[in-house]
């Protein structure tokens, strides 16, 4: 029954279980109970019809309580509807609900978590009917320009990129650049120029460094198609001043490349990190960033990414944030040292590395 | 002895960037450095200036530089100088211990050493060596009153370790021995 089902879906979709029980000249109530034994082929939508999931379509609305949406705003969300990644819906729709704004490290998950979607033939639509200054915002961030063409944007795409237009013309934001190595385009000069323009240069070098390595570590390491961003703003709340910089890639994630050469060159890590613990992966991301010198390619050849990136993260009392395929790390330093660690397992699955990095600058 | 220092801007390796970075661009400077340093010929200590350098990462220091020094060691001394401030300074000390190897620094007519530190025991013979800029063995041994032979076996590891070079000279008795110096100058 459940093949005949899901051919009378697939020629006519959007039908009530009646109507396929008239078509198959059955009781409706063995339809019924065929559909809800079989939910990960089969879907209902808000309107009562049932669909093939393959042709059904799963909207994600990245929703909050305050005004901004948040990182966390996202990963609760994907937490709610499932990863869209894992779902069989052919259809996504990634809501803006009206009246939010949306911070750029959520900005950028979103951005990445569309194109992934893209990349594996869904159909994809993001939804700013009901936001359009969030939609304006994004538009001048240069999130449009890193989207994948075949996205659709609702009510539309900007006819023209703000960004592109005004590019480097802001000391307050920096737009969404992509991270390419063979690029002319020096990202984190540009950051470092534009960071010194707003706000001189204390401190400057050690974002720049910070952003070399992190993005150099994404250019060399994360071997994907699709190219990944890296992005900077300057965020002013309660008369403090937050600096955030997100750099994201949709590649292997930091274990999968590391792993394959701890056997090899690090074999004490390797034990300390069995890949059979359940949190071995979040906690060997934290050795790399705090004992430095693990790299793919063996010992006194690399390693320097994460470890230097923790040490200016240290003199600059930063939070970092690493989000990989389906779990998290988050380091927070105080007073010149790391003041705690933690991880979260088993999210949604979003592929690739996707490290939030922030600071606020003295009074 | 008076050996002729060749300088190489490193500015000119990065692609025209005051602030490079990264490992994949550190290997494109590596590449172009090898090239140049390939056909430099006859030249056995090699200045770096970073003059026109304003910032470089960790990765693009180490795939340049150290691995180009790694590459040349013992063939060629390499040092480098007109450091921007302490945070390139700090960089390099990333570099040079993630790529294991020592490097000497000039900075403001000082020498500094990054990279693996040494024994605490070579310390008070190496600071002899910078003090003097250039001394031999009797002159170590003498001013730390040590015999000779000890201050040779502790000499000759420094040499190794890449913190300072030894050369071999004619002693005034007609025999030989050893010079060890600090590698290049303030320029």
């Amino acid at each position: 029954m459940r093949k005949r089902i899901a051919q009378i879906l697939s020629d006519s979709p959007g039908l009530k279980a009646r109507d396929i029980a008239k078509a198959l000249n059955c009781e409706r109530r063995e339809v019924t109970k065929c559909l809800y034994d079989n939910l990960e082929e089969f879907v209902q939508d808000e309107n009562f019809v049932w669909l093939l999931k393959k042709n059904a379509c799963l909207k994600i609305e990245f929703t909050a309580s305050r005004t901004w949406i948040t990182q966390e705003h996202f990963e609760r969300s994907l937490v709610k509807y499932g990863s869209p990644l894992d779902s069989v819906h052919g259809h996504i729709i990634l809501k803006i609900p009206k009246e939010r704004k949306v911070l750029f490290c959520a900005a950028s998950r979103i951005l990445a978590l569309a194109n992934q979607l893209a990349e594996v033939k869904r159909i994809v639509e993001l939804d700013f009917s009901e936001n359009p200054d969030a939609l304006s915002y994004l538009n001048r961030a240069g999130f449009f320009d890193r989207l994948t063409k075949s996205i659709k944007v609702l009510p539309r795409k900007p006819s023209s990129s703000t960004a592109l237009r005004h590019k480097a013309n802001t000391t307050k934001l920096v737009e969404l650049l992509p991270i390419d190595a063979n690029s002319d385009e020096n990202v984190p000069e540009r950051f470092k120029l534009s960071f010194i323009d707003a706000f001189g240069k204390n401190h400057a070098q050690k974002l720049h460094c910070v952003l070399g390595e992190l993005i150099g570590n994404a250019e060399e390491h994360s071997g994907t198609i699709i190219p990944g961003f890296a992005g900077l703003q300057s965020y002013t709340l309660k008369g403090s001043t937050s600096i955030v910089a997100v750099i994201s890639d949709s590649g292997k994630g930091i274990c999968s490349t590391l792993r394959p050469a701890l056997d090899l060159h690090f074999p004490d890590v390797a034990n300390q990190f069995p890949k059979t613990l359940e949190a071995s992966d979040a906690q060997l991301i934290i050795h790399a960033m705090r004992k430095g010198g693990l790299s793919s390619r063996g010992k006194g050849k690399g390693g320097a990414g994460l470890y230097t990136s923790s040490g200016y993260a240290e003199s600059l009392n930063a939070k970092i944030s690493i989000r990989q395929e389906d779990f998290s790390v988050a380091l927070t330093y105080k007073e010149n040292d790391l003041h705690n660690h933690s991880w979260s397992l088993g999210l949604p699955r979003l592929r690739g590395t996707h490290i939030v990095f922030e600071f606020k600058l003295d009074k | 002895m008076n050996e002729k220092t060749y300088i190489i801007d490193l500015h000119d390796f990065t692609d025209g960037s005051n602030n490079p970075y990264g490992t994949a661009r550190g290997r494109k400077a590596h590449a172009k450095l090898l090239e140049k340093i390939a056909s430099v010929v006859g030249i056995k200590t090699i200045g770096i200036s970073l003059k026109n350098i304003d910032g470089a990462d960790v990765s693009f220091l180490r795939e340049s530089l150290i691995f180009t020094f790694k590459q040349y060691a013992k063939k060629i001394s390499f040092f480098i100088c007109d450091l921007a401030d302490e945070d390139i300074i700090a960089n390099l000390e990333g570099a040079a211990i993630s790529g294991d190897f020592r490097v000497t620094c000039w900075i403001d007519g000082k020498c500094r050493f990054v990279g693996p530190a040494p024994s605490p025991a070579s310390l008070p013979l190496l600071d002899v060596v910078l003090a003097n800029r250039s001394v031999t063995t009797t002159q170590v041994a003498q001013a730390l009153e040590m015999s000779v032979q000890n201050a040779s076996t502790r000499l000759k590891r420094l040499s190794e370790e890449g913190f300072i070079t030894r050369v071999e000279m004619s002693a005034g008795s007609g025999g030989k021995e050893f010079i060890y110096q600090v590698i290049g100058k303030s320029v």
